[in-house]
C-alpha cells in the first residue's frame, strides 16, 4: 500500500516540478500528507488483506497480518458468505441499503421542510422550539433506546422495517444545517417576489426555493444516509428477526458468535470479508460524491 | 438576522406566517415528539421507580438520583470521559484544522486524493472501525510489533490497562478527524480569496495568513465541531464496547457512563436505575454544552 | 431559553406520563396467566428455517446452537401436526437481554428459548415470571433420560418443578499439547501437584511457552475449579426463591486461588483474557502446553486456531485432581425452557422435549453442533464412545469425557449471575494476575455480592 501512495506522490511532484506554491514548503506538505494517508489507510489495508484469509490463516498464516497468506481464500469467503445461514449476509446488505436510502430520503424531506420553515417564517414559539431541537442533539442514545423499545412493543412495531425506518426520520442536525443554509443563501426577496406573483407557499417552496437549496439538500441527504448505514444500537434492540437486520447488527452478531464461549463457532473469516464488502458501497459513494459534501457543509458552517 | 428585520415591517403577514411556519415544521415536530420527547419523558418517569427482583417495581421518588451521586462506578466513568474529552477533542480538532489549512492552500491533485483518504474512515461504520483496530492492536497478530521494531523500539501494549486510553483515543481520532476536517475545509473554501490575496501580495507567509485571516473566519465552524466532538466524547460508547470483546478485564462493563447505563439495563436488569444514569449523563452533557456555548456565544452562530 | 422550554416540556411530560402509565399497567397482566392455548397465534410468525407443513400449528424457538437448522428441519419433516419456527435470538447475554425486554414489554418472546444453566435462576427468581414449570406437563417422567448434573441444573433442588429440558453440558477436562510433552519428555500430570511440577520441568528443559493460561476473564471456569475442591460458592433453590447463598470466604476457594497465584508468581502460567485474539494466536502457536477447560473448547477454540485438523497437536485428558476425592465437574451447557408467553404452552412443552429427544437429533448435535450430550442413552452408546475426533489426532475423546459427564452432580448459580461474574472477574484477576491478598479479596467479593443481593431484596443465607 505504501508504495502506491509513494508512486503517485512522486508522479505528481514530477509533473508539477517547479510550479508555484507561494511560500509553501512543499516537501513538508507532501511528507505530512503521505504520513496521514498511510495512517488513515492502514486499517483499510489490513481489512483488504484479512478478507483474503481463511479462519485458520488469520491466526496462523504466513507473512504476518499486513500481507497475504499463502492460501488465497477471498473467493471462498465470498462463496461462504452466500451460503452461510442461507446467505443471510446479502439480505443484510439489501436491508442496509433499504434503511439508508428510504431512511435517508425521509429524514432529508423532513429536515429540509423544517429548516425552510424555521428560516423563512416567523411564528409563535419558534425560538423555544428551535432551542429544544438543539438540546436534542445532546441526549445520549441509551436514554432513548429502552423506552422507545418498550413503547414500540406496545403498538406491535418491534421486528418490522418501520421500527428502524421511522426513528431515522429524526435528524436535528439536518434541520440546523438547512436552517442556516436557507437563511444565508436563499434571499427573502425571491420568495417575496414569488408571493407577489401569486404563487402559493408550497409552489414557492418547490419551484423557487428547492432548486437553490440543492447543495445543502445533497449534503443532508448524504449525512442521513451515512447515519442510517452506521445505525447500530436501536436496530440491535428492536429487531430479533435476522431477516430484518442491517449489516452492522448482523456482523456484530457474527462477532459475538466468534468470541463467545459455549457451543459457538469461529467465523472470523466471514467477519473480515463481510466487513470489507459492506464498506465498499459507502466508500464508493464518498469518493464519487465528495464535492457535494464540501458544497453543502461550506454554506452551512461559515455562519460566524 | 436579515429576514427578521425584513419581516418586522410586515406585521399583517404574521398570522399566515404563523400557520405556514408550523405546517413546514410539522412533520419534524411529529417525529420529534414521538421518537424523542415521549421516550425521554418515559425514561424520566422510569427513573422515579426502583426495580428489585424480589419486590418488583416501586415508586421511589428521587432515591435513584441520590444513588447516582454516591455511585462510585458512575463517578469514575464520568471522570474518565471528562479526561477523554480533555485529551481527545483538542487532538482531533487540532489535526482536523491543520489538515484543512494544509489542503486549502495546497492545490494539487495529490491534495484532493489525500482529502478523500482522510475523510474515508467516516464512511466506515464505527462498529467495523473498532473491530479492525482491535485486531491490529493485537501484540502477536497486529503490524505494530514489526513497525515499531523497525525503529528499534518495543511496541506499546495497546490492550493493557496502561495502553487502552491511548488506543481508544487513536480509534476515535482515526474515525472522526476526517469528518471535522471536511467541515473546516468546506468553511475555508467558502472564504472569498480576495480576503487574503492582498495579504499574500504584501508578502505575508502562509502561516500568518492562516492564523490571522483564515482561522478567525472559520471560528464558527470550529466551535460547532468542538460541540459535536464534546457531546460525542461524553457519550463515548461504541468503540470501548467493541474493544471490550478483546480485553474484557481491561475495559470493565462500567468503563464509561453510557456503557454503565447499558450494562445496568441489559446485563443487570436494572432498567430504572439505568434510566437514571442516562438521564443524569444527558443533564451533564447539556450543562457542559451550554457552558461552552455561553463562553463562545459571540461567535458560535447558534443563537438567534 | 431554558425557562421557556421548561414550560412546554412540563406539558408534554404530563401527556406522555399518562400514556406510559397506561402502557405499564398492561404488561403486568401476563403474571397471572399460567397456561395459554392459542394454536393459531404463531400462524404469521417469520422464521429463519423453512416450514414444511405450512398449515400445521407453529411453535417459535430462539436458539444459537451451531447446526441447529438441521435439527429443525428434521423435526419439521417428521412432524405434520406441529412445526418449529426458529430464529437466532442472539447469543448468551444478548439473547437474555432480548428475552428480558420482551417479557417486560409483555410480548415478543418466543415459545421456547435456549438458556445456559447459569442464566436460569435470574428467570426464575422474583416477581416477573419468565419460565413455565414443565413439571406440570409431565416432564418429571423423563428424569432418568438425563445425567444427574444436567437434571439438577434445571430443577434447582425441587422434586416436582422442572424449568427446562437439558440439551448439552461442558464436562471439565484438560487439553494437552501432546507434541510439547513428547518433545520434552514430561509426564502428563494427573494431580494439581504434578501439574505445577510439569510446568517447572518443561521450563527447565527449555520449553519457552507457558504451562497454561489462567483466564483473567474466566467466569464459569473458576466455579468449576472451586467445585473440584468441594467449595460451593453460590446457593439458590427454586423452592425458596427469595433466598440466596454467597460465600467465597472459604478454605476451598482460598486454596484454589492461592494455587494459581503461586503459579503466576513462579512465571509458569500466562494470565491473559481468553477472548483476546492474542491468546488464540498463542494457543495455535503451541505456546500453551495445556488448557484446562470444558470439553466444548474443542469445537470452538481448537478448530479456530488451526488451519487443518492435522495441525492440531492437542489431546484430551482428565482434568488434574487434588486427591482421590476430587469430584467430576462441569463448565457450561444449556437447555430449552418454555416461556410464559408461549402461545400454546402444552404444545411448546412437548416440542421442547422432543427437539433433541431422538437419536438423529442427538447425533447431529454432537457431530454438526459440537455439543456434548446430557442424554444418557447416547452417552453410553458404543458408537458415541468410539467416535474419533480429527482435531484431537483421531482420539476417542469420549472415553475420557463421558465418565466426567456422568459423574457431575450439578452446580448452583445466582439470580443475578451477570453481575456476580463481573465482580468475580475483577476480584480474581487482581488476586492471580496482580498478586493481591487472597484473604481480603475473597472477603471483599463476598460482602460486595451479599450487599447487592440484599439491595435486590433477597435474604442472604449460608451456602451449606
Amino acid at each position: 500500500m505504501d508504495w502506491v501512495i509513494d508512486m503517485s506522490a512522486i508522479e505528481h511532484s514530477g509533473k508539477h516540478a517547479g510550479s508555484h506554491i507561494r511560500g509553501n514548503p512543499r516537501v513538508f506538505t507532501y511528507v505530512v500528507l503521505i504520513v496521514c494517508c498511510c495512517y488513515f489507510l492502514l486499517p483499510v489495508w489490513w481489512l483488504v488483506v484479512a478478507s483474503t484469509k481463511t479462519n485458520g490463516g488469520l491466526f496462523n498464516g504466513s507473512h504476518g497480518s499486513m500481507w497475504f497468506d499463502s492460501t488465497m481464500a477471498f473467493w471462498d469467503n465470498i462463496k461462504q458468505l452466500g451460503t452461510y445461514q442461507d446467505g443471510v449476509y446479502w439480505r443484510w446488505i439489501a436491508n442496509s441499503l433499504l434503511y439508508a436510502l428510504v431512511g435517508g430520503f425521509g429524514a432529508t424531506t423532513v429536515s429540509v421542510m423544517a429548516g425552510y420553515g424555521f428560516a423563512k417564517y416567523r411564528f409563535r414559539g419558534k425560538k423555544t422550539y428551535f432551542n429544544i431541537i438543539l438540546g436534542a442533539l445532546m441526549i445520549p442514545a441509551t436514554a432513548l433506546v429502552i423506552p422507545t423499545f418498550l413503547l414500540m412493543s406496545d403498538i406491535n412495531m418491534t421486528d418490522t422495517y418501520w421500527a428502524v425506518l421511522l426513528p431515522l426520520m429524526l435528524n436535528p442536525f439536518g434541520v440546523y444545517l438547512m436552517r442556516i443554509y436557507c437563511s444565508e443563501s436563499l434571499p427573502d426577496e425571491m420568495i417575496e417576489a414569488a408571493r407577489v406573483d401569486g404563487s402559493g407557499e408550497f409552489r414557492t417552496f418547490f419551484q423557487v426555493s428547492l432548486p437553490i437549496m440543492t447543495p445543502a439538500i445533497t449534503t443532508v441527504f448524504l449525512l442521513s444516509i451515512v447515519g442510517a448505514w452506521n445505525n447500530f444500537f436501536l436496530p440491535s434492540v428492536v429487531l430479533t428477526n435476522p431477516n430484518l437486520f442491517p449489516i452492522t447488527v448482523g456482523l456484530s452478531q457474527w462477532q459475538t458468535r466468534s468470541t463467545a464461549g459455549s457451543a459457538s463457532e469461529q467465523i472470523w473469516n466471514l467477519l473480515t470479508s463481510g466487513s470489507l464488502i459492506s464498506v465498499i458501497p459507502m466508500v464508493l459513494a464518498f469518493i464519487f460524491l465528495q464535492r457535494y459534501w464540501v458544497g453543502g457543509l461550506a454554506a452551512g458552517s461559515v455562519k460566524a | 438576522m436579515n429576514q427578521t428585520k425584513a419581516l418586522r415591517g410586515k406585521r399583517k403577514h404574521y398570522g399566515k406566517e404563523n400557520l405556514w411556519g408550523w405546517i413546514f415544521t410539522a412533520p419534524f415536530a411529529v417525529v420529534f415528539v414521538v421518537f424523542l420527547v415521549i421516550p425521554l419523558v418515559y425514561a424520566f418517569y422510569m427513573s422515579l421507580f426502583t426495580y428489585t427482583q424480589i419486590s418488583g417495581e416501586r415508586f421511589s421518588g428521587i432515591a435513584n438520583y441520590v444513588r447516582v451521586l454516591t455511585d462510585e462506578a458512575f463517578g469514575k466513568g464520568l471522570l474518565l470521559v471528562v479526561l477523554y474529552t480533555i485529551v481527545m477533542v483538542p487532538i482531533q480538532l487540532g489535526l482536523a484544522l491543520g489538515l484543512a489549512l494544509l489542503l486549502d492552500s495546497f492545490k494539487k491533485k495529490f491534495a484532493s486524493v489525500s482529502r478523500v483518504v482522510i475523510f474515508l474512515p467516516y464512511a466506515i461504520p464505527a462498529v467495523i472501525g473498532a473491530l479492525m483496530w482491535g485486531f491490529m492492536y493485537s501484540k502477536l497478530m497486529g503490524p505494530f510489533t514489526t513497525i515499531f521494531s523497525l525503529f528499534g523500539v518495543q511496541a506499546p501494549d495497546f490492550l493493557s490497562s496502561n495502553g487502552i486510553f491511548g488506543s481508544l483515543v487513536n480509534v476515535v481520532t482515526w474515525q472522526w478527524t476526517g469528518y471535522y476536517m471536511i467541515i473546516l475545509y468546506s468553511a475555508l473554501q467558502s472564504i472569498p480569496t480576495e480576503l487574503y490575496e492582498s495579504a499574500r501580495i504584501d508578502g505575508a507567509s502562509e502561516l500568518k495568513i492562516a492564523t490571522r485571516i483564515k482561522i478567525p473566519l472559520v471560528t464558527g465552524s470550529l466551535i460547532m465541531c468542538t460541540i459535536f466532538s464534546l457531546i460525542g466524547t461524553l457519550q463515548f460508547f461504541t468503540e470501548p464496547t467493541i474493544l471490550r470483546n478483546q480485553a474484557p478485564t481491561v475495559i470493565p462493563s462500567e468503563y464509561t457512563p453510557n456503557m454503565y447505563a447499558q450494562a445496568l439495563a441489559f446485563g443487570y436488569n436494572q432498567t430504572n436505575y439505568s434510566a437514571t444514569v442516562s438521564f443524569s449523563l444527558g443533564l451533564i452533557v447539556v450543562i457542559f454544552s451550554i457552558i461552552f456555548m455561553r463562553l463562545t456565544r459571540r461567535s458560535n452562530g447558534l443563537g438567534d | 431559553m431554558m425557562l421557556k422550554s421548561k414550560k412546554i416540556f412540563a406539558v408534554l411530560a404530563a401527556v406522555a406520563a399518562s400514556l406510559s402509565l397506561a402502557a405499564c399497567g398492561g404488561s403486568n397482566a401476563s403474571d397471572t396467566a399460567t397456561a395459554n392455548s392459542d394454536k393459531h397465534a404463531n400462524d404469521n410468525a417469520s422464521c429463519t428455517n423453512k416450514v414444511v407443513h405450512a398449515d400445521a400449528q407453529k411453535v417459535t424457538v430462539w436458539a444459537w446452537y451451531p447446526g441447529f437448522e438441521k435439527i429443525v428441519d428434521h423435526f419439521n419433516n417428521s412432524h405434520s401436526d406441529v412445526q418449529v419456527c426458529w430464529n437466532n435470538g442472539g447469543q448468551g447475554g444478548a439473547e437474555y437481554t432480548r428475552f428480558q425486554n420482551t417479557i417486560k414489554a409483555g410480548k415478543g418472546a418466543p415459545d421456547i428459548i435456549q438458556l445456559e444453566y447459569e442464566a436460569m435462576p435470574q428467570f426464575i427468581a422474583g416477581q416477573q415470571k419468565y419460565l413455565v414449570d414443565l413439571g406440570k406437563y409431565g416432564m418429571n417422567s423423563y428424569k432418568a433420560d438425563y445425567t444427574d448434573g444436567a437434571w439438577n441444573s434445571v430443577t434447582f433442588g425441587s422434586s416436582s418443578s422442572v424449568y427446562a429440558v437439558p440439551v448439552d453440558a461442558g464436562p471439565f477436562v484438560m487439553y494437552v499439547n501432546q507434541e510439547v510433552f513428547d518433545k520434552y519428555q514430561v509426564k502428563v500430570p494427573t494431580t494439581w501437584a504434578e501439574f505445577e511440577q510439569a510446568g517447572k520441568d518443561l521450563q527447565a528443559k527449555g520449553y519457552t511457552g507457558k504451562l497454561t493460561n489462567w483466564q483473567t476473564d474466566g467466569t464459569a471456569v473458576n466455579i468449576a475449579l472451586f467445585a473440584q475442591k468441594g467449595a460451593q460458592v453460590y446457593k439458590y433453590s427454586a423452592s425458596d426463591p427469595t433466598k440466596v447463598g454467597i460465600d467465597f470466604d472459604q478454605q476451598g476457594v482460598k486454596d484454589v486461588l492461592s494455587y494459581w497465584q503461586k503459579l503466576s508468581k513462579e512465571g509458569l502460567i500466562d494470565t491473559a483474557d481468553q477472548s483476546s485474539t492474542d491468546t488464540m494466536k498463542k494457543f495455535g502457536a503451541g505456546d500453551y502446553a495445556t488448557y484446562v477447560q470444558a470439553s466444548w473448547f474443542m469445537g470452538y477454540y481448537v478448530k479456530g486456531a488451526y488451519k487443518t485438523a492435522a495441525d492440531s497437536p492437542f489431546k484430551i485428558y482428565e482434568a488434574p485432581k487434588w486427591d482421590d476425592s476430587t469430584p467430576d465437574v462441569n463448565q457450561g451447557g444449556s437447555a430449552f425452557a418454555v416461556t410464559y408467553q408461549a402461545k400454546d404452552t402444552k404444545a411448546a412443552a412437548e416440542v421442547a422435549r422432543e427437539l433433541y429427544g431422538d437419536d438423529y437429533a442427538q447425533k447431529s448435535g454432537v457431530s454438526d453442533g459440537g455439543l456434548f450430550p446430557t442424554w444418557k442413552k447416547l452417552l453410553s452408546s458404543t458408537e458415541f464412545i468410539n467416535q474419533t475426533y480429527p482435531y484431537l489426532g483421531d482420539q476417542k475423546a469420549n472415553e475420557v469425557i463421558a465418565p466426567v459427564a456422568k459423574g457431575w452432580a450439578g452446580d448452583q448459580f445466582l439470580p443475578f449471575q451477570t453481575y456476580a461474574y463481573d465482580a468475580q472477574q475483577k476480584s480474581f484477576a487482581s488476586i492471580v494476575k496482580s498478586g493481591t491478598s487472597v484473604d481480603s479479596g475473597v472477603s471483599k467479593l463476598t460482602s460486595t455480592l451479599q450487599d447487592y443481593a440484599k439491595q435486590q431484596g433477597f435474604t442472604v443465607e449460608s451456602v451449606k
